[in-house]
């Protein structure tokens, strides 16, 4: 038998393996979650403000339909200081690059947050595609535990991840909302 | 097999769309600026909403023009790999579509159903490329009914789903 019998014999067998069958009820709780902890995490970066009295943050409901998700209900926020108003309006679970984004809106722009990699610190825009029965790419990567964390991605076409920590928030607040 | 294709060479490339885009953006954010000729001739016509809503224009023109090289690319590789009569499973597969349906075979139903199955594509990104399609269809044929898409297009995402569609997939261009 010959290399290259093998090699199809084994991309028949691993194209017979079908794709495990999605959890959609398990996601979407896990997205639900990670939207929760994002709310906590602005909650924390303003809490002295709030304390204060100079900022309020009020929540609102939203609908979202997306395919595998189907409808569901999520909370978006406004954040008022003075007479300016942010609003937090999560975009979805099923995006492109991400497991998920909300999206910052102010008079003056609009700041993304994305829900992705850890160790991620720009998009990955390269994946490996090759016709069945070829050669696989020698350096493929193994799949790996990824832990899920809120980044703020800069826009196209120099997109970055940046650290979602109380200075990158503050800065987001402020660039959306300045004149 | 009846004739081949003549290809123009006149598709784009990915940066040269990105770039003008980049440059209709600044243009417009200079124009509705303080700083702008015409902001202090016609002040009341000028708002924030104006410029947002003009960037967002820009935008969607933008979004059709990298829809539409995507889709460029696509049938470019379907039709070379007909012609050169490769002997890998995915141009065996175009070979007998392209019997059947000749040039017009379709992008969404034919040509990325064969990369799905013939290939090692990951099933979420051919979704995501028919959901951009579905997006392109609304928008060239004048927005007026409410699409149901499943996700959110906007131009962040379709440059993120652009850029990785020419970074990854191994197409076989006009030589």
């Amino acid at each position: 038998m010959t290399n290259k019998e093998f090699d199809d014999f084994v991309a028949r067998q691993t194209s017979k393996v079908k794709s495990p069958k999605v959890d959609w009820k398990k996601q979407r709780k896990e997205w639900l979650k990670h939207l929760s902890d994002f709310y906590q995490q602005v909650e924390e970066f303003l809490s002295d403000y709030v304390a204060k009295g100079q900022i309020s943050i009020n929540y609102g409901v939203k609908s979202i339909i997306e395919e595998g998700l189907g409808e569901y209900q999520v909370n978006t926020a406004i954040i008022k200081i003075g007479p300016s108003e942010i609003k937090l309006e999560p975009i979805g679970a099923n995006v492109i690059g991400a497991k998920g984004r909300v999206d910052m809106n102010g008079s003056n722009g609009t700041v993304k947050f994305v829900l992705v990699d850890q160790e991620a610190a720009e998009p990955r825009t390269s994946v490996p595609i090759w016709i069945r029965g070829e050669k696989p790419p020698p350096k493929l990567e193994k799949p790996k535990r990824i832990k899920w964390v809120w980044k703020i991605s800069t826009h196209p076409p120099y997109i970055r991840y940046v650290e979602l920590e109380p200075e990158s928030f503050f800065d987001s607040v402020m660039e959306v909302a300045n004149g | 097999m009846g004739s081949q294709v003549a290809f123009s060479g006149l598709h784009l490339p990915f940066d040269e769309m990105v770039n003008h885009h980049q440059d209709v953006e600044s243009s417009l954010t200079h124009y509705f600026s303080h700083v702008s000729h015409q902001y202090t001739i016609h002040l009341e016509r000028y708002s924030k909403e104006k410029l947002r809503f003009r960037l967002s224009e820009n935008d969607k023109s933008t979004i059709f023009t990298l829809l539409a090289a995507v889709e460029a690319a696509f049938r470019i590789d379907y039709l070379q790999r007909t012609y050169q009569r490769k002997k890998d499973k995915l141009s065996k597969a175009f070979r007998a579509l392209h019997q059947q349906k000749g040039s017009r075979a379709s992008l969404e139903e034919d040509i990325l159903s064969a990369w799905k199955e013939h290939t090692s594509v990951p099933a979420k990104l051919i979704g995501d490329l028919r959901g951009a399609f579905k997006y392109r269809h609304w928008l060239a044929h004048g927005r007026y009914w409410t699409p149901k898409l499943g996700q959110k297009y906007d131009y962040d995402s379709v440059y993120e789903l652009t850029e990785t569609v020419f970074k990854s997939f191994p197409f076989m261009s006009v030589r």
